[in-house]
């Protein structure tokens, strides 16, 4: 199906899916750990500056 | 009484953030799933579509290759927007909007390199020609990183903001200036053996799967966007906290 | 404003001999380019509007970080703000200055590194011509750099990343006027015309926005 230029074509979709996954790893890993290191603050007793407006999010 | 206005202040900062995180948490789910089918659908298509007469199979690049292009392009043109954000109304979503989609445009205008470069070699019989087009995107690509080298760099958030929308706007009223002047200098130095594919009006065999996908890169990034968008919030609002632990131990 | 001028004339000139070491980071690039390529004369005459053009981009890029950071760091910066004049014609001045200190030494020196390269008396006399119009414009953008970095420690390195794909058009039309003067078929007026456009565009662009970041980083 891929023919004589799948050495090429194969490479192109391979980075392309490389990138945008990983592109999504790293934001959602971003986002538990920012997730996780909020938490810890406050369990610490950091308060969270807007924390009386909790209800709106 | 300087602390006070300050606090006054970051509180009004938060309200819209707070609200744009419960909306970005319930849509993101099924925006994710709609983009997912999205994809997969223009890929069958892609991979079903009949092979060029010109270019055979490697016609398939195409799919990949031109949504990379364009969303290289729409990457900037949100950032700019955003840029006008900030400096007009001093929203402060729109820094947030900014510097999240500065690293998923950069990462779009790599790939479109990539797979540019991956579809000349058969066609052209190089990997890189130094072509109208292709030197575009490089100049555009190097816009990118110094963008996020600048974001990395400030560290106060509002002096950031406004640094970041006047380079990202000059930037981007530069823009036709590089492109009007790459495209003279390329016909001045016309290298001879690159054979311009002459693409007539594209047949709709092609033409379907490559909105489709184009479609889906959209999707795309707006899910990478809002999901980055999230990131960037929870980023500043750990600032914060650290911020505010630092001062409360230091006033103990 | 006159006295502005002259205010920021005599710091340039004064402060860390700023003008010297453009010139000499410019004749340190043209020098390594012949033990690059080879001492082939022919070969040099050829590409040497390039190596000129290369070379004072480069240099001009130097000095560009220390454009405001004095100013803010001795609270200048703020008067200038605060002062009757818009701040954009200010920054206009300041970079007029800047240029008169920095890149006037390059364009003065280009003739003589045209010499090295074996270049003939035309295409010198149109690449120091291109020079003296096109490099303002690399100042009035280096300025927006400036400001944006003015507040970072060590902001050299980024202002050229974000100021070098912003001057490649001067750098292409540059180049390509030079050309144009000594190759019969090539045009030198028009490029050339277009190397003047792309700096009068930036002298309103580049203070314009320059001005606006450097308001709020006064306060």
């Amino acid at each position: 199906m891929l023919g004589q230029y799948a050495a090429y074509i194969v490479p192109a979709y391979a980075v392309s899916a490389a990138v945008i996954a990983g592109l999504t790893a790293w934001t959602l890993l971003q986002y538990r750990r920012r997730l996780r290191e909020i938490a810890t603050l406050e369990e610490k007793g950091v308060r969270r500056r807007a924390a009386t407006r909790k209800g709106d999010g | 009484m300087a602390e006070l206005t300050a606090k006054a202040g970051s509180i009004w900062d938060f309200a819209n953030p707070a609200r744009f995180m419960g909306i970005a948490n319930a849509v993101l789910p099924g925006l994710a799933a709609v983009t997912v089918a999205c994809l997969a659908i223009g890929l069958w298509m892609a991979f079903n579509a009949p092979e060029d007469y010109q270019q055979g199979s490697s016609v398939l690049i195409m799919f990949i290759h031109v949504p990379s292009a364009w969303l290289s392009m729409m990457a900037y043109t949100v950032m700019a927007l955003a840029a006008l954000g900030t400096l007009v109304w001093r929203h402060p979503l729109a820094d947030v909007s900014l510097r999240a989609a500065a690293p998923i445009g950069a990462a779009f205008t790599f790939l479109a390199l990539i797979t540019g470069s991956l579809w000349g070699k058969p066609m052209w019989g190089t990997w890189w020609v130094w072509d109208a087009r292709l030197t575009s995107v490089l100049v555009l690509f190097i816009i990118y990183l110094g963008i996020i080298a600048l974001a990395r760099a400030i560290e106060e958030p509002s002096v950031a903001a406004r640094a970041l929308a006047i380079v990202t706007l000059v930037g981007y009223v530069n823009i036709p200036i590089i492109k009007f002047s790459v495209d003279w200098w390329n016909t001045l130095h016309q290298p001879a053996s690159v054979s311009r594919l002459g693409r007539p009006a594209m047949d709709a065999a092609f033409l379907y799967p490559l909105m489709v996908m184009a479609l889906a890169y959209t999707l795309i990034f707006l899910t990478l966007h809002l999901m980055n968008m999230r990131n960037e919030i929870l980023r500043r609002r750990l600032r914060s906290m650290r911020m505010l632990a630092a001062r409360e131990a230091g006033g103990a | 404003m006159n006295a502005l001028f002259v205010r920021e004339l005599r710091l340039a000139t004064r402060v860390g001999a700023g003008a010297l070491t453009g010139v000499l980071f410019f004749l340190a690039v043209v020098t390594v380019v012949p033990f690059a390529v080879g001492p082939d004369l022919n070969l040099l005459a050829r590409i040497g509007p390039a190596v000129l053009w290369v070379g004072a981009l480069l240099a001009s890029l130097l000095g560009l970080d220390r454009l405001f950071q004095q100013d803010r760091e001795d609270g200048s910066l703020a008067i200038l703000a605060m002062a009757g004049h818009p701040l954009a014609l200010t920054v206009f001045v300041k970079c007029l200055a800047h240029w008169a200190a920095t890149g006037l030494p390059l364009i003065a020196a280009a003739p003589v590194f045209g010499l090295f390269l074996n270049m003939e008396a035309t295409a010198i006399a149109a690449t120091v011509a291109t020079l003296a119009v096109g490099t303002p414009a690399v100042t009035f953008i280096g300025a927006v750099g400036a400001a944006v970095t003015v507040t970072l420690a060590r902001g050299g390195l980024i202002i050229a990343i974000l100021v070098l794909p912003l001057v490649i058009p001067s750098l292409i039309f540059g180049v390509a006027a030079s050309y144009g003067a000594v190759e019969d078929p090539a045009p030198f007026t028009q490029p050339f015309l277009m190397v003047a456009a792309i700096t009068l565009f930036f002298a309103v662009l580049g203070p314009l926005s320059a001005a606006f970041v450097l308001r709020h980083a006064a306060e």
